[in-house]
C-alpha cells in the first residue's frame, strides 16, 4: 500500500507555543481521513505544512515520498478555511484558471457539478452567497484528480443540505488511488464517511485509528470518544 | 442521505443489516443486482470503503454473488431468502422478550400481553 | 508557469487601471478641445484643467499603487493560500511580480505618451506634430554617437533604478509580513531605513571613486551601472527567504 502522506518528528512552534508537537503520521491510499480536534489544536498547521504553506521548525513531511515543493504542490489539492480566491472572477474565469494551473483539473467534472447546483457561470463570486461561494471553491479543489486532497474545515458553519452535499461531492470524486484528509471539529457530522480517524490535541496525536475498530473497540461513536478524550 | 446510523455499532455492519432487510422484504429479489458501491455509498452518505468491506461480508455470508465485469447480484434462493427471514424475525423476538423481561414479565405473561395486543388490532 | 502568473496579475490591474486611464483620455480630449476651441477661461475651465492635472498625477499613483497592493493581496493575504498551492517556486512568484510592475512603468509611460500626442494633434495639427517627431528624430541623427550613447545610458539606469525600486518595497511589504501587527508601519520603517542606508553607501562610493552625486549618471563606469541590478538581486533574495521560509499567513 503506497504511503500518500508521511510526517516524521514534525514540529512547528510559534515562538515558545508548540502548535506540533513531533508528530508522526502515515496517511495510506485509498482512505478519507479526519483530522479531528478543538480548535488550536494544530490541525491547520498540520495542513499549512504539508501545502507548503508552513515550513516545520523540526522535522518532516513527505508527500509521495517528496518534500513539499511545486512538484508535491502538483499532487495536493487543497482547500483553506477561507475565502482564497480572488472574489472579481467569475466562475467561469476560475475554471480557465484552475485549467491553467492544475494539470490535473477536470473542468468537464467541475461543469457538471456547478450545472447540478445550476451556479450561473457569469456570476462574479463576489455576488454569490456565503454558501454558494464555499461550494465553488470545494468543486474546484475536488475536480482535481489530485493524490491528496487537504480539506480544511470545509463543513464549518454551512447548513445539513450543503454539508450532504460537500461530504457526497467528497466522496465521489476522490478515487482509489487517494487520501483525503478532512480537518474539523464537528465530528458527527463526517463520522460517516470517515475510513481512519486522527485525534489531535495540543498539537499532538492522540489517537490515529480505523473507525470501525474503533466503534468496536469502545463501543462508542468517534463523536461520543472524541468527547470523551477532550473532556474539559 | 436517507439512512440514519446508530453510534455504536461499526457503519458496515449497519450496513449488512439494512441490506438483509432490503433483500428479505423484496426490495432486492433473487438474481437481482446490487447498486454500484460508489453509488450506494453516495446515496446514503458513507465512505465507500466501508459499503466494500459490507459486500464483501455479505459475500462471505453466500447472500449476494460478485461477478467480475457486471457487477453484484442477489444470490440466495427462496429457501435462503426465507431462512434469513426467520434470522430476523427471531432477532426482534428476542429483542422484545428481552424488554418486557426487564419490565419484570415473565413469559407467559409476554405470550398473554401479545395475544391480547392482537385482539385489540 | 512564469507566462500564466504574469497574465493574470495583468488582468488583474487590468481591472483597477483602464477606468482611470480612459478617464484620463477623455480629460485630455477635453482639455485639449477647450484650449483648442480658446474655451481657456473661466470656472469651468479651471476645474477641467485641475482634473486633468489631477488624472496625470492620479494614473502615476495608481499605477504604482496597485502595482504595490498586487504583491501583498496576491502573496500575503487570502489570495495567497491560492498563489502558493499553486505548483510554481517562489522565485517564480516574486520575479512575475517584478515583471508586472515593469510592464505597468511602460503601460503607464505609454499612456502619458499618448496623452501628449493628443494634445499635440488636437491642439496643433497632424502635419505639425508629424514634422515634430521628424525634427525630434533628426536632432537625434545629429547628435553625436557618445551623446546618444550617454542619453541611451541615462534611460538604462533609471529603468534599472526604477525595477531596484520596486523590489525594494517588494522587500518591505515582505519584512512587514514577519510582524503580526503594525505591518503598514514596519513596512515603511524599513524601507526609509534602506534608502538613508544605500545613499550613505553611494556617498561611500562617489568619494572612493573621486565623482560627485550629480555626476553619476554620466560616469561611464559600468560598477555604478550594476550597482541598481545588485541590489534589485538583494532586495529580492530577502523577499524570497521571507515568502519562502517564514511565510506565516494569517
Amino acid at each position: 500500500m503506497m504511503e500518500t502522506m508521511v510526517c516524521n518528528g514534525l514540529c512547528k512552534y510559534y515562538g515558545s507555543v508548540k502548535a506540533l508537537d513531533h508528530v508522526d503520521l502515515h496517511l495510506e491510499e485509498g482512505r478519507i481521513i479526519g483530522l479531528l480536534g478543538p480548535n488550536g489544536s494544530g490541525k491547520t498547521t498540520l495542513i499549512k505544512l504539508a501545502s507548503r504553506l508552513l515550513v516545520p521548525t523540526e522535522g518532516e513531511v513527505r508527500i509521495c515520498g517528496e518534500l513539499p515543493s511545486p512538484v508535491t504542490k502538483a499532487m495536493v489539492s487543497y482547500l483553506p478555511d477561507r475565502n482564497y480566491l480572488p472574489d472579481w472572477m467569475i466562475a467561469r474565469e476560475l475554471l480557465d484558471m484552475y485549467e491553467d494551473f492544475f494539470t490535473d483539473f477536470d473542468r468537464s467534472r467541475a461543469l457538471d457539478m456547478l450545472n447540478a447546483l445550476s451556479i450561473d457561470l457569469d456570476m462574479p463570486l463576489k455576488k454569490m452567497s456565503k454558501g454558494t461561494k464555499e461550494k465553488v471553491q470545494l468543486i474546484l479543489t475536488m475536480s482535481r484528480h489530485a493524490k491528496l486532497y487537504l480539506l480544511d474545515e470545509p463543513i464549518a458553519g454551512v447548513d445539513p443540505a450543503a454539508r450532504d452535499f460537500i461530504l457526497r461531492t467528497i466522496i465521489s470524486n476522490y478515487d482509489e488511488s487517494a487520501t483525503v484528509l478532512i480537518s474539523t471539529h464537528l465530528i458527527a457530522d463526517v463520522e460517516s464517511v470517515l475510513d481512519e480517524a486522527i485525534f489531535l490535541k495540543e498539537g499532538k496525536v492522540v489517537l490515529h485509528q480505523n473507525v470501525d475498530e474503533l466503534r468496536d473497540s469502545t463501543g462508542k461513536s468517534v463523536d461520543e470518544y472524541f468527547r470523551e478524550v477532550f473532556k474539559c | 442521505m436517507t439512512w440514519k446510523f446508530t453510534d455504536d455499532i461499526p457503519i458496515y455492519l449497519q450496513i449488512i443489516e439494512m441490506m438483509k432487510m432490503d433483500i428479505v422484504s423484496g426490495k432486492y429479489k433473487s438474481g437481482d443486482k446490487l447498486p454500484a458501491v460508489r453509488d450506494l455509498a453516495m446515496e446514503v452518505g458513507v465512505n465507500p470503503n466501508t459499503v466494500q468491506k459490507a459486500f464483501a461480508e455479505l459475500e462471505r455470508q453466500g447472500l449476494v454473488q460478485s461477478e467480475r465485469t457486471s457487477g453484484r447480484f442477489v444470490s440466495i434462493d427462496e429457501k435462503g431468502i426465507e431462512e434469513l427471514r426467520s434470522d430476523i424475525s427471531d432477532n426482534y423476538i428476542a429483542e422484545m422478550f428481552a424488554n418486557l423481561r426487564k419490565l419484570g414479565m415473565d413469559d407467559q405473561m409476554i405470550r398473554n400481553a401479545v395475544k391480547h395486543w392482537e385482539d385489540k388490532q | 508557469m512564469l507566462g500564466k502568473l504574469i497574465k493574470y496579475d495583468f488582468k488583474a490591474m487590468c481591472r483597477y487601471l483602464y477606468p482611470i486611464y480612459i478617464a484620463l483620455v477623455v480629460l485630455t480630449l477635453v482639455f485639449s478641445l477647450m484650449v483648442k476651441f480658446n474655451f481657456d477661461e473661466g470656472f469651468l475651465f479651471s476645474i477641467f484643467a485641475f482634473l486633468f492635472i489631477a488624472a496625470l498625477n492620479g494614473s502615476i499613483i495608481a499605477c504604482v499603487f496597485f502595482t504595490v497592493t498586487r504583491f501583498s493581496r496576491g502573496l500575503l493575504k487570502n489570495e495567497g493560500y491560492l498563489s502558493f498551492a499553486l505548483p510554481v517556486s517562489t522565485a517564480t512568484h516574486i520575479l512575475a511580480k517584478v515583471i508586472n510592475a515593469i510592464i505597468w512603468a511602460f503601460v503607464e509611460g505609454l499612456m502619458l505618451c499618448l496623452c501628449l500626442l493628443i494634445m499635440g494633434i488636437v491642439m496643433g495639427s497632424i502635419r505639425e506634430v508629424a514634422s515634430f517627431f521628424k525634427e525630434v528624430l533628426q536632432a537625434f541623427g545629429m547628435i553625436e554617437k557618445d551623446v546618444l550613447f550617454g542619453v541611451l545610458k541615462v534611460i538604462v539606469i533609471v529603468m534599472l533604478e526604477m525595477i531596484a525600486s520596486v523590489c525594494l518595497i517588494y522587500a518591505a511589504t515582505a519584512v512587514g509580513h514577519l510582524f503580526g501587527r503594525n505591518q503598514k508601519m514596519i513596512a515603511v520603517a524599513f524601507l526609509i531605513i534602506v534608502c538613508i542606508a544605500r545613499s550613505f553607501l553611494m556617498m561611500q562610493i562617489f568619494k572612493m571613486t573621486g565623482h560627485t552625486a550629480f555626476a553619476y549618471l554620466f560616469v561611464d563606469d559600468l560598477i555604478l551601472m550594476a550597482l541598481p541590478v545588485i541590489f534589485a538581486i538583494l532586495y529580492s533574495v530577502l523577499t524570497w527567504f521571507i515568502l519562502d521560509r517564514r511565510l506565516n499567513l494569517e
